[in-house]
C-alpha cells in the first residue's frame, strides 16, 4: 500500500511538472514574434485606478467626436441631438449654451485665489431670553462639573446613543417614528404650536435635573417635540408663516415635523444657518415631487439640497436643477452604491457641492457621471485624465476665455467635457477629479493651497488628498466656516459617531431652550452635558462659550473648567481645532482672570503636552502662541513665556521649526520705535539663538534639527533679519556640516573682497514643503563652499542680497546649478534701503554656469544688490552668489589712516 | 484502478497548470497576435449597478460574444475598497499587472495588444449603452487594429519618408491608438515621438509664437508639405499658427482661410470642431464689423 502511495505521489509530481512544461511550451509557441514571454509588468494595487497619466495627444482622439457632429454643405460643423444622450437631466435646455457667455464662466481662476482667507472669528451669538419671571434657584452659576457627574453623563449618553442605534438597526436604518400631531393648517399659527410644545416639554423636564433630561430623551415622541420646537426657534414665527405661504408649504411642514427621521436629518446633520430659506426651497421641491417624497432617499436628497443651497445663497432654479440631477440619477441606478447609505450630513457635501453653474452644473455633473465612472479610490487619479496645459494648442492662456471658447459649442458648454478635450491646470484638474466623484454621489471637495488647487475624496471613512503639493489646505466646502484640514476630519469623526452626536445636539437644543427661559443653572448644566457627551461637537463648544460670555464673563472657575475640558478631550486629536477654539473664544476671557504667571504657563503647558505630533495635519501654531503671549501683561512676562514655550516645543521635532519661525516673526512685528522695544527685540533674538544652539544634532535628530533651522532661516530672510539669518546659518554649519556641499568653484572674480558673505540672500519664489527644510543652503550660497537656492525671476523680483554694510561694488558673480543660456538678458540694480532701486551699468557675460557682471565702470556704492532678468521665470538653481567690492566703512578707515 | 486514477490526475493537473501558474491576463496577452488582440471587459464589480446590468447582458447572456470573435476575451472585475476575497479575485485575473493607462470609466471594453498597450477603448454611457452599440464599436476597433498593425509592420520594414508616411497613415486610423513605441523599443522618429507626446506639438507651436507672421507661415507650409504628419498633428500646428495670426492682428480673410484649412483636414475631429468654433468666435465678428464700417 505504501509503495503504491509513493508511486502515486511520484506520478502526480511528474504530471505537474509535465503540465507546467506543456503550458510553458504553449506560451512560448503562442507568444507574438518580438515579444518576450517573461516581459516584466509593473506592479499595481489590487483595485486598479485607471491610470490616465499617459493622456497623450492621441488619447483625446479616442473620444468619439463623430457622434453628434454633421458636416454642413460648406464643410462646416454643426451639432445634432444625439449629443445629449446620457444627459437626461429634467428641465435641461438644449439651447442652454446659447444664452451663456462665450466661455467666461469656465475660465480657470488665478491659482492664488484658491486658498481661502482665514475666516475672522464668528461673533458669539447671545441667546435671547423670553420675558418670563426669574426663578432665583436658577440664577446661580453652577461650579465645576464634578467627576461623578461627568461619568454619569458619559454613561447615560452612551446608553442613549446605543438605544438610538438599536432602534435604527431594527428598522432598516431608520427609527420609523411618526406622530401627526400638527395638521398642515395648524402651521399657519406657529405661535400656538410653540406654546403647546413649550408647555409639554417644560412640564416633562420639571426642574431640569439630569434624570429628567435622560428620561425625556429616551422617548421618541419627546425627541420629535424637541426637534419641532427647535425648528420654530431657529426660523421664527414669521419665517414659518412665510413657508406656509409657499405652494404646499404647510403640507411639507406637516410631513417634515411628523417624521422623526426626516426632521432629525434636517436639524442635526450640520449647520442650520438660513434654515427658513432652506425650508422654502424644500417646499419648492415638495410641491413638484410630493408623491416621491414618501421615499426616504428622496427626502434625504431634497432636504440636503435645499438646506445647503440656502446656506450657500444659490438660486432656487439652481437648487431645483441640482435636486433633479441627483434624484433622477439615483432612480436610474447611475450613482455609486456608496450614495445609498450616506447619512444626511454626508449627502449635504455631495448634493450641496459648489459652483452650480460651472463644474457643479447638471450638464457637467451628468457628463462626468456617464463618462468618468470609477471606484471611489479611482477618483484620486482622475485628475490625470486632463492634459496639464497652461496654454492650449493655439497658444491661448488658461486664464483667458479664449482657452476653451471655440470648443464650448461642441461640448455644449459642459465644463468637464471641454477641459477634457483641451486641458487645464491645477484648478481644472482638481475640479475634474473632485466633481467626478461628486457626480456619482461620493463625498469629495476641492481645496486651496498656496498658489495651487488640490482636492480630496472620501474613500471609506478616510479623506484622502490628491494633487496636493503643500501642507496648508483650505477646504472649499465647510460646515463651520473654518477651512483647515483638521476641521474636515473633526466633522468626519463627529458625524461618524452620529448617535452620540445626536444626543449631544439634543442636549444643546435643550440648553438653548432653557437659556431662553432664563433657567441659567439648568442651561449651563445642559451645555456641560452636551460637550461631555460628545467632546467633538464644535457647534456645542461655541454655543457654550457664547452663553458663558453672556452669563458668566468673569467667572474664572467656569472658564478654567471649559478650558481644561477642551484640552483634555478635543485637543487630544484635534490640536488645531482646540487651539482655534481656545485662542478665539476662551483666552480673551480667561487670561485676564489669571494674574499669576505660573498658573498661566501651567495652563499653556497642559495644551502643549497634548501636542506630541501635528495631529491630523500640520497646522500653524503661530496664532495660538500669539494669543498666549498677548495675555502676558508686561515685557518680563512675555520673555518668560517665550522661554517656556521654546523650552517645551523645541523638544517636539515637528513643532520646533514652526515655533522658531513664529518667534522670529513675533520679534519682527514689534515696533522698534522705543528703547524698551529695541531691548526686548534684542533679548528675544538672543533667546531664540540660544535655544537653537541647545538643539542637539545627533545622527538620529540631525534631519529634524536641519529642518527646524531651515524653517527659521527662511523666516529670518523673509523678515529681512540679516543678523539672525547669519547666526542661524553659522549655527547650522556647525551642527549639520555634513548637509552642506563642499564645492571648490573655479571662476574669475573681481578686484576687492567678497562683501556678501555676511549678508542675506532672498529668492523670489515660494518654497514647496520639500524645499523648506533645506533653507540653510540659501545661506551657504553666499559662502565659499556654495549652497543652493531656487532661482526665479519675474519682473522686479530675482535674487536679492543685503550686504553687511554699504560697499563700493566692483562686480557680481552668480553660479548656476547648470549651464545657463547665453542669450539671457541679466541686469543688476542697487539700492541703499532695499526700497528704491536704481539700474547700474553692468557688463554681464554668461559662460557655462557662471554669470559675471562687471560693475567697475559704474563702481556704485550700495547696501542692497539684486540680479534681474527678463523672459521665462525659471533659471536652474543658484549655487553661489558673490558680490565683490570694498566696505565703505573700511575704505573710510583706510583713507583716514592714509 | 490505480492507473486510471493516475492518468486522470496527470491530465487534470496538466490542464490546470497554466491557470495556476499565470494570471489570466498574462495568459491572454500571451495568446494575442497582430490579428488577434485582447478585449477586456472591465466592470465595477461591487459598487456600480450599470456595470452589473451590462455584465449580465454582455457576459451572462453572451450578447457581446459575436462581436469579439477573433479576439481573446477576458473579464476584469474592478472593486471598490476590496475585501480579501475580492483582492484574490482580482489577482486571479490580473496578477501583479496594472490595467493599461487610458481607461477612464467603467464599464468599458478595452482592446489591448500583446504588449499590454491600450489600442482602443469603448467607454462612457453613450458608447456602452447596449451590447449592439458597444459591440459594433469594439468590432470596428478590432478591424482598425489589424489594419494599423499591417501599416506599422510596413513602417518597420521601411525607412526615411516612406516610414514616416506609413506611421502617419497608421496614426490617422480613426478608432485605434498608436502603441507607445510604434517602431519598437528605443526607436523613434520625429513623428514617432510627436505622435505619442502631447507636449511635443505644443513646443513646436510655442516656438512659432516668437516668429514673424511671414516666418510662421513659411514654417507651417514647410511642415505640412513634408507630408509625414498625422491629421491631428497638422491640425494642431495650424491651430498654433492661427492663434499667432489672431493675436497679431491678422485679417479676417486670412484667419478664415486658416481655420477652414484646419477644419477640412478632419471635420469630425475635435480640432475640426475647434476650427468651426473659432470661425464663429473670432472671424464672423471681424467680418461683421468690417461690413458695418463699409456701410
Amino acid at each position: 500500500m505504501s509503495t503504491n502511495l509513493v508511486r502515486l505521489l511520484a506520478f502526480v509530481l511528474a504530471a505537474m511538472v509535465g503540465g507546467y512544461l506543456v503550458s510553458w511550451l504553449y506560451e512560448v509557441a503562442s507568444a507574438p514574434s518580438g515579444s518576450s514571454p517573461s516581459r516584466p509588468v509593473a506592479s499595481a494595487p489590487v483595485t486598479q485606478t485607471p491610470d490616465a497619466s499617459s493622456s497623450d495627444s492621441t488619447s483625446s482622439d479616442e473620444i468619439d467626436t463623430s457622434q453628434g457632429v454633421v458636416i454642413d454643405e460648406d464643410g462646416g460643423v454643426s451639432m445634432n441631438d444625439s449629443d445629449m444622450v446620457g444627459m437626461d437631466v429634467e428641465g435641461e435646455d438644449d439651447t442652454a449654451w446659447e444664452g451663456a457667455d462665450d466661455g467666461d464662466g469656465a475660465i480657470e481662476q488665478d491659482p492664488n485665489s484658491y486658498m481661502p482667507q482665514p475666516a475672522p472669528p464668528a461673533p458669539l451669538r447671545e441667546i435671547a431670553e423670553a420675558d418670563v419671571p426669574e426663578d432665583p434657584a436658577q440664577q446661580v452659576i453652577p461650579g465645576v462639573c464634578p467627576t461623578a457627574r461627568v461619568r454619569s453623563i458619559e454613561r447615560n449618553a452612551k446608553k442613549l446613543a446605543e438605544a438610538y442605534e438599536r432602534l435604527e438597526k431594527s428598522n432598516d436604518g431608520r427609527t420609523n417614528f411618526r406622530s401627526e400631531d400638527y395638521a398642515p393648517d395648524r402651521w399657519k399659527q406657529p405661535d400656538v404650536i410653540y406654546k403647546e410644545l413649550l408647555e409639554k416639554i417644560m412640564g416633562k423636564l420639571g426642574n431640569g435635573s439630569d434624570e429628567a433630561i435622560w428620561a425625556f430623551l429616551a422617548e421618541p415622541a419627546n425627541r420629535l417635540d424637541l426637534a419641532r420646537i427647535t425648528l420654530i426657534r431657529k426660523i421664527g414665527y414669521e419665517g414659518i408663516r412665510r413657508i406656509t405661504e409657499q405652494r404646499m408649504g404647510s403640507a411639507m411642514l406637516f410631513e417634515l415635523t411628523s417624521d422623526l427621521d426626516w426632521i432629525n436629518g434636517v436639524m442635526y446633520s450640520g449647520p442650520t444657518d438660513r434654515l427658513g430659506q432652506g425650508l422654502i426651497y424644500l417646499a419648492a421641491i415638495y410641491s413638484r415631487y410630493s408623491e416621491d417624497m414618501q421615499d426616504p432617499v428622496a427626502r434625504r436628497i431634497a432636504a440636503t439640497t435645499a438646506t445647503e443651497f440656502a446656506r450657500e445663497r444659490y438660486s432656487e432654479a439652481d437648487m431645483l436643477a441640482r435636486f433633479a440631477y441627483y434624484f433622477s440619477s439615483f432612480q436610474e441606478g447611475k450613482l455609486n452604491k456608496i450614495f445609498d447609505t450616506l447619512q444626511y450630513w454626508e449627502t449635504r457635501i455631495v448634493t450641496g457641492c459648489r459652483e452650480p453653474s460651472g463644474w457643479g452644473s447638471p450638464q457637467s455633473l451628468a457628463w462626468q457621471r456617464d463618462n468618468v465612472r470609477l471606484p471611489a479610490e479611482g477618483y484620486l487619479g482622475a485628475c490625470n485624465q486632463l492634459v496639464y496645459r497652461l496654454r492650449n494648442v493655439a497658444g491661448d492662456s488658461v486664464f483667458s476665455a479664449d482657452y476653451l471658447g471655440p470648443i464650448l459649442k461642441y461640448t455644449r458648454n459642459t465644463t468637464a467635457w471641454a477641459h477634457r478635450e483641451i486641458g487645464g491646470v491645477c484648478g481644472a484638474c482638481s475640479h475634474y477629479g473632485a466633481y467626478g466623484a461628486l457626480a456619482v454621489g461620493i463625498p469629495a471637495m476641492t481645496m486651496g493651497e498656496p498658489g495651487h488647487c488640490a482636492y480630496t475624496v472620501r474613500v471609506g471613512n478616510d479623506w484622502r488628498m490628491s494633487y496636493s503639493i503643500y501642507w496648508q489646505h483650505g477646504m472649499h466646502k465647510t460646515f463651520w466656516g473654518l477651512h483647515d484640514w483638521d476641521f474636515l476630519i473633526l466633522m468626519q469623526d463627529l458625524y461618524t459617531d452620529r448617535h452620540k452626536t445626536v444626543v449631544s445636539d439634543q442636549l444643546l437644543a435643550l440648553a438653548e431652550l432653557m437659556a431662553s427661559r432664563r433657567m441659567t443653572k439648568s442651561a449651563l448644566e445642559c451645555f456641560d452635558a452636551a460637550v461631555i457627551s460628545q467632546p467633538l461637537n464644535w457647534p456645542a463648544w461655541v454655543a457654550y462659550a457664547a452663553y458663558l460670555k453672556q452669563k458668566a464673563p468673569e467667572n474664572r472657575e467656569k472658564w478654567q473648567d471649559y478650558h481644561d475640558r477642551v484640552v483634555e478631550t478635543l485637543a487630544e486629536k484635534f490640536h488645531n481645532c482646540a487651539a482655534t477654539l481656545l485662542s478665539r473664544y476662551v483666552y480673551p476671557h480667561l487670561l485676564p482672570l489669571v494674574p499669576n504667571r505660573r498658573d498661566r504657563n501651567k495652563m499653556f503647558a497642559a495644551f502643549f503636552k497634548q501636542c506630541d505630533s501635528y495631529g491630523t495635519n500640520r497646522w500653524d501654531i503661530g496664532p495660538l502662541l500669539t494669543a498666549h503671549i498677548s495675555g502676558c501683561p508686561n515685557t518680563e512676562e512675555q520673555l518668560a513665556y517665550m522661554k517656556e514655550a521654546l523650552n517645551v516645543l523645541m523638544d517636539k521635532p515637528e513643532y520646533s521649526g514652526a515655533v522658531l519661525a513664529w518667534g522670529l516673526d513675533y520679534i519682527a512685528s514689534i515696533s522698534t520705535s522705543t528703547e524698551e522695544n529695541e531691548r526686548l527685540q534684542e533679548e528675544f533674538s538672543e533667546l531664540i539663538v540660544k535655544t537653537m544652539s541647545r538643539a542637539r544634532a545627533t545622527r538620529s535628530t540631525i534631519d529634524a534639527t536641519w529642518a527646524a533651522l531651515g524653517e527659521a532661516i527662511y523666516t529670518s530672510a523673509t523678515n529681512g533679519d540679516r543678523r539672525t539669518f547669519q547666526a542661524i546659518g553659522r549655527l547650522a554649519y556647525r551642527k549639520c556640516k555634513k548637509k552642506f556641499p563642499r564645492n571648490r568653484f573655479r571662476f574669475r572674480g573681481f578686484p576687492g573682497r567678497i562683501v556678501s558673505a555676511n549678508g542675506l540672500i532672498r529668492t523670489a519664489t515660494t518654497l514647496s514643503p520639500g524645499q523648506m527644510p533645506h533653507c540653510c543652503l540659501h545661506w551657504a550660497v553666499l559662502q565659499k563652499h556654495g549652497g543652493n537656492i531656487p532661482a526665479k525671476f519675474e519682473g522686479n523680483s530675482g535674487m536679492t542680497v543685503e550686504l553687511e554694510d554699504n560697499s563700493r561694488l566692483s562686480g557680481v558673480v552668480c553660479l548656476f546649478g547648470e549651464n545657463a543660456r547665453r542669450d539671457r538678458d541679466f541686469k543688476i540694480e542697487v539700492s541703499d534701503d532695499g526700497q528704491n532701486w536704481a539700474p547700474v551699468r553692468a557688463t554681464c557675460e554668461v559662460s557655462g554656469a557662471v554669470l559675471r557682471c562687471d560693475l567697475r565702470d559704474a563702481s556704485p556704492s550700495a547696501r542692497f544688490v539684486r540680479l534681474l532678468r527678463e523672459g521665462d521665470k525659471w533659471e536652474s538653481s543658484v549655487v553661489g552668489f558673490y558680490v565683490y567690492g570694498k566696505r565703505l566703512r573700511e575704505s573710510a578707515n583706510t583713507a583716514s589712516e592714509d | 484502478m490505480f492507473r486510471v486514477i493516475s492518468m486522470f490526475l496527470f491530465v487534470a493537473t496538466a490542464i490546470l497548470a497554466p491557470r495556476l501558474g499565470a494570471a489570466e491576463y498574462q495568459t491572454a496577452l500571451g495568446k494575442a497576435t497582430d490579428r488577434k488582440p485582447v478585449v477586456l471587459f472591465c466592470y465595477g464589480a461591487n459598487y456600480d449597478r450599470i456595470s452589473e446590468q451590462l455584465r449580465e447582458d454582455f457576459v451572462s447572456r453572451r450578447q457581446i460574444m459575436r462581436y469579439v470573435r477573433g479576439a481573446v476575451f477576458l473579464e476584469v472585475p474592478v472593486y471598490q475598497l476590496p475585501n480579501e476575497r475580492e483582492q484574490r479575485e482580482y489577482r486571479k485575473v490580473m496578477g501583479d499587472a496594472s490595467l493599461p493607462g487610458g481607461i477612464w470609466s467603467y464599464p468599458c471594453l478595452a482592446v489591448v495588444d500583446g504588449q499590454g498597450n491600450l489600442r482602443g477603448v469603448v467607454q462612457g454611457a453613450e458608447q456602452m449603452k447596449d451590447a449592439e452599440t458597444a459591440g459594433t464599436a469594439v468590432q470596428q476597433i478590432i478591424e482598425d487594429y489589424r489594419e494599423q498593425e499591417e501599416l506599422l509592420k510596413k513602417a518597420r520594414s521601411a525607412s526615411g519618408p516612406r516610414q514616416t508616411a506609413f506611421l502617419a497613415e497608421a496614426a490617422d486610423m480613426p478608432n485605434v491608438r498608436m502603441p507607445a513605441n510604434p517602431l519598437g523599443q528605443g526607436v523613434s522618429t520625429g513623428l514617432g515621438s510627436l505622435a505619442t507626446n502631447a507636449t511635443g506639438m505644443l513646443e513646436v507651436g510655442q516656438k512659432m509664437q516668437e516668429m514673424s507672421l511671414d516666418a510662421a507661415h513659411r514654417f507651417v507650409r514647410a511642415f505640412i508639405s513634408e507630408g509625414c504628419y498625422s491629421r491631428r498633428q497638422r491640425q494642431e500646428i495650424i491651430a498654433a499658427y492661427a492663434g499667432h495670426v489672431r493675436r497679431n492682428g491678422g485679417s479676417a480673410a486670412r484667419l478664415r482661410a486658416i481655420y477652414n484649412e484646419m477644419r477640412n483636414i478632419d471635420p469630425t475631429s475635435i480640432y475640426g470642431a475647434y476650427a468651426e468654433g473659432a470661425i464663429e468666435r473670432w472671424v464672423l465678428p471681424m467680418e461683421q464689423r468690417a461690413a458695418g464700417s463699409q456701410q
